[in-house]
């Protein structure tokens, strides 16, 4: 009988005290984000939690056309965020581009062709994958100065790619080995080449797993930072990481006064937007993500 | 429609010798069947024939065109205009089925209207019309089936290749696709070289079998011949169901075959063919041995070890000593296990084999 009256209060109470804790780790997550949404809404957003009296799209406006709003003052830092967010769209794409053609050239070789020293090569591409990319930054950095890539935007999005490149790889690795031989042998037989076999058949099928490695190279590139911090020296070109760094680095002690918060904001949303969009759109792929069999040795 | 021919055909994989020195011809308009338990060859037999694979040495030939003779001459496989079904189907997963049956014409850049003609033809040949819109992952395995098959008949193949095509299917579905293959293959008159391990659908479809075991080429004949003239033991045990009983003996210079436990007086032609052989193997199918209740003249006691009734006939298992026979008996024929029961053989179907070279002796 106790048991019974036990197992009563206990049961319901355990799942409120779970939903307790999930309700602090909600608020916990979610507060500076509606902090960042209301702020960017805000004509006079500041460092503390506030409803808008009125919203506004003005931060929008400021941040995507460069120059101060009339009649409000702020500081000089959306000058330079519209140029952050083209430096951006510039870095994330041109490394897409060379992370794709590169990766797909390489793992439909790594997946195809048999070749003395194969699996030694993958599983140093995995390293070189694994090691964070300070490590070779020194080394990186003199070559960069070599070949011209510091202050460059192209020279940092090759330097990106180069860092994205090893995982991407293996991902799409492992989707050309989900794409049985069998295929291709088919193609062949129904009369393909092999250029006609890998435009009619092979990227076909191998769409998702391409379309994945894209995203996430744009997405790898959009958010780097260390690199476009070493490479880069110029504040207008920037990439929007390393800006929203710099408005706080270049204030020290004085937050609260000379930081714009409402821009700010704004161009934090920008920045978040990519990844959550990407998600949206690739969900269905990303799931089939696999690094094919392991090979490692 | 061509001839094709192998000559001393050897295909190795490293140090594999998967294929070794055949010689075939596959006649014009003809189903032949490789046949052979897996690993035999026949697969790579086939895929050499397409192109897939290179040989090693020997040469095939197009009719006149040599396409491969391991050395200075391959033609490619989008060159030889050949069709295959893969066990597997291999249909175009991003394609819809009317673009897998119309893709090696689209290749072949042919008029689309004329593709469509062709498309829909086949379609309605096959029953697979209502399914044109389909994506091939929302077929069942025969559907799936019956579109590679129509995007192989889709153009005029020099020759066309089935590997194992229905050995995906369930029982029911075989037996109804086996049929329906035959029929399509003779209204098609093309050219039809067909892989299988199944020697019931072998039988059921060929003009000629081709027997492979390791690499070689058993035996090259009709099912007829495969099925009443052996060349040799493994033909003699891999055709036919259940098996042939195969009993070790030896010649008693008497006339007799001695199995030791019993002997056996041999025809007048047996004893001119065996006079320089010693140890020999007698062959008989279960279906060329008669059991009776009853002891009679000229035959030879045994014990039954199991019956395994089969609704048309009953498979019996008959012990004697250390010889073991399977025999076929009449569903009426009611026995239990251990009860004595006196078998004859048909000397007219049996087969006597060379023991040490296991070739064929009469």
């Amino acid at each position: 009988m106790a048991k019974d009256i036990l197992k009563k209060i206990a049961e319901p109470s355990l799942q409120v005290v779970g939903y307790v804790v999930l309700a602090v780790m909600f608020l916990y997550i979610l507060t500076p984000l509606v902090w960042m949404f209301l702020t960017a809404f805000n004509p006079e957003g500041g460092p503390f939690l506030e409803l808008p009296k009125e919203f506004t799209l003005d931060n929008f406006i400021m941040i995507f056309t460069g120059g101060p709003i009339k009649g409000r003052a702020g500081a000089a830092h959306p000058f330079y965020m519209s140029r952050w967010i083209q430096n951006s769209l510039f870095i994330a794409s041109v490394a897409l581009l060379l992370v794709v053609t590169m990766a797909s050239m390489a793992a439909y070789s790594l997946s195809r062709l048999d070749f003395p020293g194969k699996s030694l090569l993958m599983t140093f591409i995995l390293l070189i994958g694994f090691m964070p990319s300070m490590a070779k930054i020194l080394p990186l950095f003199k070559l960069c100065l070599m070949f011209g890539f510091v202050d460059n935007l192209f020279g940092v999005a090759v330097v990106i790619a180069s860092s994205i490149l090893p995982t991407q790889i293996w991902i799409l690795k492992g989707f050309f080995d989900s794409i049985p031989r069998e295929l291709e042998e088919q193609a062949w037989v129904c009369g393909c080449g092999w250029f006609t076999t890998l435009m009619r058949v092979v990227l076909p099928v191998a769409g998702p797993g391409i379309a994945v490695v894209a995203l996430l190279s744009f997405l790898g590139a959009w958010g780097s930072f260390t690199i476009p911090l070493i490479l880069i020296r110029s504040e207008d070109l920037y990439p929007i990481s390393l800006g929203i760094a710099s408005v706080f680095v270049h204030n020290p002690g004085e937050i609260g006064l000379a930081v714009d918060y409402g821009p700010l904001c704004a161009l934090s949303i920008v920045y978040a937007i990519p990844s959550l969009v990407i998600y949206y759109l690739t969900r269905k792929y990303l799931m089939q993500v696999r690094l094919g069999k392991m090979e490692v040795r | 429609m061509v001839e094709i021919r192998l000559e001393e055909v050897t295909k190795r994989f490293g140090n594999v010798l998967a294929v070794d020195r055949i010689t075939l011809k596959v006649r014009d308009k003809e189903f032949i069947v490789l046949l052979g338990p897996s690993g035999c060859g026949k697969t790579t037999t086939l895929r050499l024939i397409a192109g897939l694979e290179k040989v090693t040495s020997g040469r095939i030939y197009f009719g006149d065109e040599l396409v491969d003779d391991g050395k200075t001459t391959y033609v490619a496989p989008q060159y030889r205009n050949v069709s295959m079904v893969f066990q597997s189907y291999a249909l175009f997963p991003h394609m819809n089925v009317f673009e897998n049956i119309a893709f090696p014409a689209r290749i072949r850049k042919l008029p689309k209207e004329e593709v469509k003609k062709r498309v829909y033809e086949l379609a309605e040949l096959l029953r697979i019309k209502d399914l044109l819109d389909r994506k091939p992952h929302e077929l069942s395995g025969g559907q799936q089936q019956r579109v590679a098959l129509a995007r192989a008949l889709m153009i005029e193949p020099s020759v066309l290749l089935l590997d194992e095509p229905l050995a995906n299917l369930d029982a029911k579905l075989r037996v109804y696709m086996r049929a329906e293959l035959k029929r399509l293959q003779k209204e098609f008159k093309c050219t039809t070289i067909y892989v299988t391990h199944d020697q019931v659908e072998a039988m059921s479809m060929a003009d000629r079998i081709v027997v492979m075991n390791q690499g070689r080429i058993q035996q090259v004949g009709t099912p007829d011949d495969l099925y009443n003239k052996p060349a040799n033991l493994f033909v003699a045990g891999f055709i036919g169901s259940p098996p042939m009983n195969f009993l070790e003996c030896s010649i008693d210079g008497k006339g007799f075959l001695d199995f030791g436990v019993f002997k056996l007086r041999m025809p007048e032609d047996w004893i001119t063919a065996v006079q320089e052989v010693g140890e020999v193997i007698y062959g008989i199918r279960p279906q060329d041995i008669r059991v009776y209740k009853k002891e009679r003249e000229g035959a030879v006691e045994f014990t039954v070890y199991v019956a395994e009734p089969l609704g048309d006939r009953i498979v019996l298992t008959l012990a004697r000593d250390n010889l073991w026979i399977k025999a076929l008996a009449p569903p009426e024929f009611t026995v239990e296990m251990g009860d004595r029961v006196w078998i004859s053989f048909d000397f007219t179907k049996a087969h006597l084999f060379d023991k040490r070279s296991e070739r064929l002796i009469i």
